[in-house]
């Protein structure tokens, strides 16, 4: 099932914080507030063609850093075929899908 | 505090071996005690680096184990892990436990077992040390990691891939005169760029070989050091700090704080800047990482890294000697072991006793880090 992108902003600093975060993981302030995120702009990207033991493809696969508000950065895995070559600096889209992060052109 | 110095190095072959994990920390630490002519019931601390020996070989209380095996006294012997820093770490509690009295003799050791494995399982191992809820659940591995690095590196300062494939060139060349390197033979740029494409744009030749090995150091007071050693070299610094465990802890992938942060401590606390630096041996577990921290301890200025390995200056001639050993390239990368055979290589080099000499090298620097930029060490060491 496909569910949003939620982070943690700091109040105090105004960093974000990606769950699993119980408090600020810049300042350690408590005082939180949750939000939703969707799009970011895609900072680099690989092709790995050695993936970890029990990882469901033994093709490639593509793994991006998506860089969303202030320049925080969030790994997630490509949605499309492994051959397409994403360009650095372009608008994505991010989603969960089942637990896992997911970019997309 | 007092000063310290190494007054003993030790190391094995680097590579696949038929020792076990134990036999490699035995043999590392026996040649450490012989070179500084100390016996082992005169150590008083052992501190041993390990990462991934208790997942990979199913063998734990390896500090104990290998400190048994030296015959060493009911002396406390401790293991430390820090990933990929885990051998600088055990340098820099060994430095502590000298320089605060309580020990007059420390050993450091660091030890890795990884051939014989499957490779996706030592994939796994090395990835153990990324956050798992995050980075480890989109299938990032560690090349992977600097897969990333290395295309945000040539985007952001426009630099061909080519400039960055330069370091495994030198590294290797470097190996070929080491014997203690498990990759020895020289290789190209377009044999770089046709080697398999581990996570792209990182090829097979841009990475640190799967490899076996250990390495120790000797440590003691520094005003008492050359009652053991002809050659002792001084610690001048040694800085250890906390990074980036997550890649949302990151502002951005062509440098790390960690590393920044380190090099600014081991610096001030040295009294020495960049440029007083005549050898150093950084963290190139991957190509792309010797370019970066070259430019985060300050050697090179930021997106100038790369065009300065393509130009020689990192060479063994050059205006920064970088890796003369054949660093983690073409030595080997046994994780746990790195640290301490990077201090093997400077203290060989501030002797006058390296295979590839830094002509007149009085100072060097060595470079530890671990994880995704979550551990560092920074060491600066002087000839005495």
């Amino acid at each position: 099932m496909d569910k949003p992108v939620a982070c943690l902003e700091c109040l105090q600093c105004r960093r974000l914080s990606l769950p699993p975060a119980a408090f600020c993981r810049n300042c350690g302030s408590e005082d939180l507030r949750q939000l939703t995120v969707d799009q970011g702009i895609l900072y680099s990207y690989t092709r790995i063609h050695v993936p970890p033991e029990g990882w469901p493809t033994t093709g490639p696969y593509i793994v991006g850093v998506v860089q969303i508000r202030q320049g925080t950065l969030m790994s997630a895995l490509y949605e499309g075929v492994p051959w397409d070559r994403p360009v650095m600096g372009s608008d994505v889209r991010l989603k969960y899908k089942d637990d896992i992060l997911y970019f997309s052109i | 505090m007092r000063d310290v110095a190494v007054i003993g190095i030790g190391s094995t072959y680097f590579g696949k071996s038929e020792k076990s994990i134990i036999d490699l920390g035995l043999e590392a630490c026996r040649k450490a005690l012989k070179d500084a002519a100390v016996e082992p019931k005169q150590i008083q601390s052992f501190y041993l680096g390990n990462f991934v020996g208790e997942v990979l070989t199913g063998q734990s209380l390896i500090a104990a184990m290998v400190a048994r095996g030296l015959g060493l006294g009911a002396i406390p012997a401790t293991k430390v892990e820090g990933a990929c820093a885990s051998g600088g770490i055990a340098l820099r509690q060994a430095i502590l436990t000298v320089a605060s009295g309580e020990a007059d003799f420390a050993l450091a050791a660091g030890v890795e077992k990884m051939s014989g494995v499957p490779t996706a399982r030592v994939t796994t191992a090395l990835a153990g040390s990324m956050d798992q809820e995050l980075d480890g659940r989109v299938g990032l591995t560690f090349p992977g990691f600097f897969g990333i690095s290395f295309g945000a590196y040539m985007h952001q300062y426009g630099i061909d891939e080519r400039c960055i494939h330069q370091v495994a060139v030198k590294s290797r060349s470097n190996a070929s005169n080491n014997p203690v390197c498990y990759l020895r033979k020289p290789v190209t740029v377009e044999e770089v760029m046709m080697s398999y494409p581990v996570a792209e744009p990182l090829r097979m030749f841009d990475c640190c070989p799967i490899s076996d090995g250990a390495a120790a150091a000797v440590v003691c007071p520094a005003d008492t050091a050359r009652e053991y050693q002809r050659k002792p070299v001084k610690i001048l610094s040694i800085a250890q700090t906390l990074g980036s465990t997550r890649i949302s802890d990151l502002s951005g992938m062509v440098s790390f704080e960690a590393t920044v942060q380190a090099a600014g401590q081991a610096y001030k606390q040295a009294g020495v800047g960049p440029w007083e630096i005549d050898v150093a041996e950084l963290h190139d577990c991957f190509t792309i990482a010797e370019v970066i921290d070259s430019e985060d301890l300050g050697f090179f200025k930021r997106g100038e890294g790369a065009i300065a390995a393509t130009m020689g200056e990192t060479g063994i001639n050059g205006k920064m000697p970088i890796n003369p050993s054949g660093g983690l390239l073409s030595r080997g990368h046994p994780v746990g072991a790195t640290g301490l055979a990077q201090i093997y290589e400077i203290v060989r080099q501030l002797r006058g006793e390296a295979y590839n000499q830094v002509p007149g090298a009085v100072t060097g620097l060595a470079h530890n880090l671990g994880g995704c930029g979550a551990v560092c060490t920074v060491s600066i060491m002087q000839k005495m």
